[in-house]
């Protein structure tokens, strides 16, 4: 079996989503589970650069070298505009989420996910 | 008529432009707000009644659809900016009344231009960036009042949609390694798409657009919010994700997708019904409904999708805005509460209740009868007793509601203070009979279909009265946990991969 160095990466970028998602599903303190989701998307925007990144590319970048170079193997640039937005897009609802989790904590004095559900529950029946 | 493609970028980039003016003049936000959504009304009713079949598209600065970022106005677009037309002029005609900030008048708008620019966006990275947007301008609509459950409630919806927008970009990279394109007219034409791209995408869209198993951030957040709040959610917010799927749902057509589409819409119907039946907050009882419409959408998905999505958004902010009538009149959202009080509410709100009441049921000559129709036309034969068993479930769970307004009527009590709440949610009103009435003239129902309802009422009703003075009041928090949501999601994912591969 050859290992080459796309396929390391792919098994890599795999590893890094799965990791998220499980973090996602079994942390039940908010904060490590918006981290796990700041996990996850690293992972998914990994894998949007890795599934353009063509074999043996170099990054668009015209020089004086290579400018006359017409069979240069050249990587899409346009990928890296769209992951920018889903970066910046990402670092806003995480900085939203920390804003709510710290509004929770001062409220239930509390950050685990049952507890709150728990707290929750209980306000909900004494108001009906 | 016709409209050039300089016009419509003009559109697009308004729909920013406005709400900001509001931040500048910060005191005439609401009629700023009131003008944006008015004027763009007219313009599409116009537009309408003058020529339905319009199709413009333009590309932004010059560049060519293949590199460039298109959008496209054409018959979904319309229905769409149409129906949140009338609910947001409804909604901020009753917020007007209530005393909200500028901030949040702010917000509505900027929401409402967003909703727009996906209306009319032709690019899957465009519905990305739309979607999120109008996802995070939700999250604070939700919580604007900042008290505890709204926090939770938009924290849940917020990490939900999260994990579903990842999703989505895994899907959209895929798409973008097979197909090269991201823009939907050239996807339309560039063959075959990877079907493992198609479960993340499904995934993502079902989980903004409040399928059951998809969408449990749905009743929380519809029932914790603000009145107008809720119903811009259930109305508009929900169908920014029914419309994506209508919009890419030639993506689907020819993939083992479509069936399962069908199957969670079934699973939703009936599902939304059950968990209505078992509510006594009237909130949760609308918000579960809207669960059971939105799996209406999904079985007609590739035929009547369209036209009833308009109608849904119509009568359901009908409905949250009459229960917000109930809510200032009663003090409590519990409906024992509420039968055994002993004020009483002016007929009116029986009048405007009925209407939207008897429009989800498809009552001929109001919206819903032709659409409804149209959806199990083009369905296998045994759909049409689902059907009508959830007709009956649908009339079971808001009968009880009517039952309850019925004998808290009286003929004295108008308060004029509340005039402007009864106009507002006239105006749905309004537009549900217009559409019925031109709908119902349009199409020959057989007699059975036309008369269904002379048997569904009575027994609906009787249905809903069993259980009227004692309500379970069943709320099942574990499945509504986030953990166990995202468990699903990651079930639903691996068994979508497991039939393609056994295929």
């Amino acid at each position: 079996m050859n290992f080459d160095q796309n396929m390391v990466m792919g098994i890599f970028i795999f590893c890094v989503i799965f990791s998220g998602l499980f973090g996602i599903i079994t942390q039940k303190n908010l904060i490590k589970k918006l981290l796990m989701l700041g996990v996850m998307n690293t992972g998914v925007i990994g894998f949007f650069i890795f599934s353009v990144m063509g074999d043996s590319a170099i990054p668009p970048i015209i020089t004086e070298e290579n400018m006359l170079n017409a069979a240069l193997n050249l990587s899409d640039p346009l990928p890296q505009a769209l992951v920018i937005t889903s970066v910046v897009i990402g670092f806003a609802t995480q900085s939203l989420s920390l804003v709510f989790v710290m509004l929770i904590s001062k409220r239930f004095h509390s950050i685990d996910e049952d507890k709150v559900e728990i707290l929750v529950e209980r306000e909900r029946e004494n108001v009906d | 008529m016709s409209i050039s493609p300089q016009l419509l970028q003009v559109f697009s980039l308004m729909q920013f432009a406005i709400p900001f003016l509001s931040l500048f003049f910060a005191r005439k936000s609401k009629a700023i707000a009131l003008f944006h959504v008015g004027s763009t009304l007219t313009i599409f009713l116009v537009l309408f009644f003058l020529k339905s079949d319009v199709v413009v598209s333009a590309v932004f600065g010059g560049w060519t659809k293949y590199n460039g970022i298109q959008i496209k106005l054409n018959v979904e677009s319309v229905y769409f900016i149409l129906s949140s037309s009338i609910v947001f002029i409804s909604v901020l005609l009753y917020s007007e009344s209530k005393k909200y900030d500028d901030k949040f008048f702010f917000l509505l708008e900027l929401v409402y231009g967003t909703l727009l620019n996906l209306f009319i966006s032709n690019d899957l990275f465009n519905i990305y960036v739309c979607l999120e947007l109008i996802s995070l301008i939700s999250y604070l609509l939700i919580s604007s009042k900042l008290r505890n459950r709204q926090i939770w409630a938009s924290l849940k919806y917020m990490i939900l949609s999260a994990v579903g927008f990842n999703f989505y970009l895994l899907g959209i990279a895929i798409i973008y390694r097979t197909q090269g394109t991201l823009n939907i007219d050239l996807l339309l034409s560039s063959g075959k798409i990877n079907d493992m791209a198609l479960i993340f995408i499904l995934t993502a869209f079902l989980i903004k657009s409040g399928a059951f198993m998809f969408s449990m951030w749905l009743p929380s957040a519809h029932s914790e919010s603000e009145i107008p709040v809720s119903a811009i959610l259930s109305a508009v917010i929900v169908k920014a994700g029914i419309f994506c799927l209508i919009r890419t749902k030639f993506m689907f057509e020819h993939s083992f997708l479509r069936e399962y589409i069908l199957v969670i819409g079934v699973v939703s119907l009936f599902a939304g019904i059950v968990l209505a039946l078992l509510q006594k907050d009237i909130k949760l009882i609308l918000a579960f409904s809207t669960m059971s419409q939105v799996g209406y959408i999904l079985t007609g998905l590739y035929a009547g999708a369209l036209e009833y999505a308009f109608c849904h958004a119509l009568f359901k902010s009908s409905l949250f805005l009459t229960m917000g009538l109930l809510y200032d009149k009663f003090k409590t959202r519990n409906l024992e509460k509420i039968y055994s009080s002993d004020r009483r509410i002016h007929f009116s709100v029986l009048i405007l209740f009925s209407i939207s009441f008897l429009s989800i049921m498809g009552i001929p000559f109001l919206a819903g009868f032709a659409e409804k129709k149209l959806i199990f036309d083009n369905l296998p034969y045994y759909f049409k007793y689902i059907s009508i068993a959830a007709a009956f479930g649908t009339v079971a769970y808001l009968g009880r509601i009517f039952i309850v307004i019925l004998s808290k009527t009286s003929f004295k009590g108008f308060e004029k203070a509340d005039t402007l709440k009864y106009i507002s949610i006239s105006i749905p009103s309004f537009f549900i009979i217009l559409t019925g009435v031109k709908n119902t003239l349009n199409i020959t129902p057989s007699f059975f279909e036309a008369g269904y309802f002379l048997i569904l009422i009575p027994a609906g009703l009787f249905l809903g009265l069993i259980a009227i003075k004692k309500l379970p009041g069943f709320f099942p928090s574990s499945l509504f946990n986030i953990s166990n949501i995202v468990k699903i999601y990651v079930l639903v994912i691996a068994f979508f991969v497991a039939v393609y591969r056994l295929m």
